[in-house]
């Protein structure tokens, strides 16, 4: 994981998004470099989210690309309006629902079964098999909640920037949040969701 | 596995705010009144362990191997495409599908404007001498990128999103009332040219915003020669 992703609140943070905005300055002045570094920052995290979006690594790489390559032509059109990462993920958000609004990749997205072979790697492995039973909660999810959980645990977005990514209300943010947290919850049950003593008494 | 299934118990508005106090996003001042709720309510105490976990699991990629490199190369070469095919654009291009930015050096400019006029001499011989031949020696079939139709209309370089079916691509161009002029180049760039009469500046303009805003359309701009209001 980028050392800088899960630091909130204090300099670090602050420091990855100025370096990332120095990228998209050299970008807009057509630095092939800069576009490499940029490219591999965010092939980690956008494969990750959008694999698990769209169950498809081949589709993920599509929207990693149109995603990038969109950035190369914008990039000077960014304003620091927010964090430069809002503003990508904004732009992933937005290809990943055109292609998944195309019907079969919206079914695959959609499907809770997972493959025999799948199956028997995750029954080896605890973590892989926790790990399993997350995917297959999250798939029960609804799309938009699904996204609001990852936009803020795995990418560490606030509230108000999952608000400007997927161009909606701050309290609708909360709403899908709360939502898919008591649905999650539901499905996994205490002991799955928190891994070996995570129980927690009542 | 236990499965309980009691929800989300405390649904106090800072109960809604625990996931991005776990995360450490919250504005201090609502970082404050998540801290003060937690110290009176058990239950979000739990929660908030609970939440932690969920996160850890969420952030732990396991085994999915990231390869960067190929798609890295395929998007440069995408980008060197376009950036030998594509006109320069307005500054001020509002949308994600917008064009890209003037990039290249005079040279280029130079290099490409002498390249076609030398290929308009040779397409000038070349259409000459057809012209010339016996009418029996023509061929008589059309194609899809047969410009009879537009020969005057505007064109418009656009990507589509892939994969797309030939259905697909004959369900939008005639929704847009277009047809292909040429293409697709190396990097999936088709001109398109617009049926019927050649749309003047404001009529460009809405072609070009019902055409971007087609999901299967990646990206769309005025070809080389056209205008529009941006």
């Amino acid at each position: 994981m980028d050392p800088l992703d899960n630091v909130v609140g204090g300099s670090p943070l602050c420091a990855a998004n100025d370096l990332e905005r120095e990228l998209l300055r050299r970008i807009s002045a057509g630095d092939r470099d800069a576009f490499r570094d940029l490219y591999v920052r965010y092939h980690r995290r956008l494969a990750r989210f959008l694999a698990r979006l769209t169950r498809s690594r081949e589709d993920a790489e599509e929207i990693i690309n149109d995603t990038l390559w969109i950035v190369w032509q914008r990039a000077g059109d960014f304003r620091n309006a927010s964090r430069v990462s809002t503003w990508i993920m904004g732009i992933a958000y937005r290809r990943a629902l055109k292609l998944i609004r195309r019907a079969v990749t919206h079914a695959r997205a959609m499907t809770l079964e997972i493959s025999d072979a799948e199956q028997s790697v995750s029954d080896a492995v605890e973590a892989t098999a926790s790990r399993q039973l997350l995917e297959r909660g999250l798939a029960t999810l609804p799309l938009e909640q699904r996204l609001v959980l990852e936009f803020t645990y795995y990418l560490d977005h606030s509230c108000e920037e999952i608000a400007e990514i997927m161009e909606c209300p701050v309290n609708t943010v909360k709403s899908r949040m709360f939502q898919a947290r008591r649905k999650l919850r539901m499905v996994l049950g205490e002991d799955a969701a928190c891994g070996a003593g995570g129980r927690r008494e009542r | 596995m236990s499965v309980e299934l009691e929800g989300v118990v405390c649904d106090s508005e800072a109960a809604r705010l625990l996931p991005w106090f776990v995360t450490g996003s919250l504005s201090a001042a609502d970082g404050e009144r998540v801290s003060r709720h937690l110290e009176g309510c058990e239950v979000c105490r739990g929660d908030a362990t609970h939440e932690r976990a969920l996160r850890a699991m969420l952030k732990d990629d396991g085994p999915i191997e990231y390869a960067p490199q190929a798609g890295l190369a395929k998007t440069l070469a995408r980008i060197d495409e376009l950036t030998r095919e594509a006109p320069p654009a307005p500054a001020g291009v509002a949308g994600d599908d917008a064009g890209p930015p003037a990039r290249r050096k005079l040279t280029a400019t130079r290099w490409l404007a002498a390249a076609v006029i030398v290929q308009a001499i040779g397409l000038g011989l070349l259409g000459g001498s057809l012209l010339g031949r016996p009418a029996t020696d023509r061929a008589r079939y059309e194609t899809l990128s047969s410009p009879v139709p537009a020969a005057n209309g505007a064109r418009i370089r656009a990507v589509f999103a892939r994969p797309m079916t030939v259905g697909d691509l004959q369900t939008l161009l005639a929704s847009h009332r277009l047809q292909i002029v040429a293409g697709p180049s190396a990097a999936g760039v088709f001109t398109l040219g617009a049926i019927g009469a050649t749309p003047d500046r404001d009529g460009l303009d809405a072609l070009l915003a019902s055409v971007r805003s087609d999901p299967l359309v990646l990206f769309a701009e005025p070809a080389s020669g056209e205008t529009a209001q941006r």
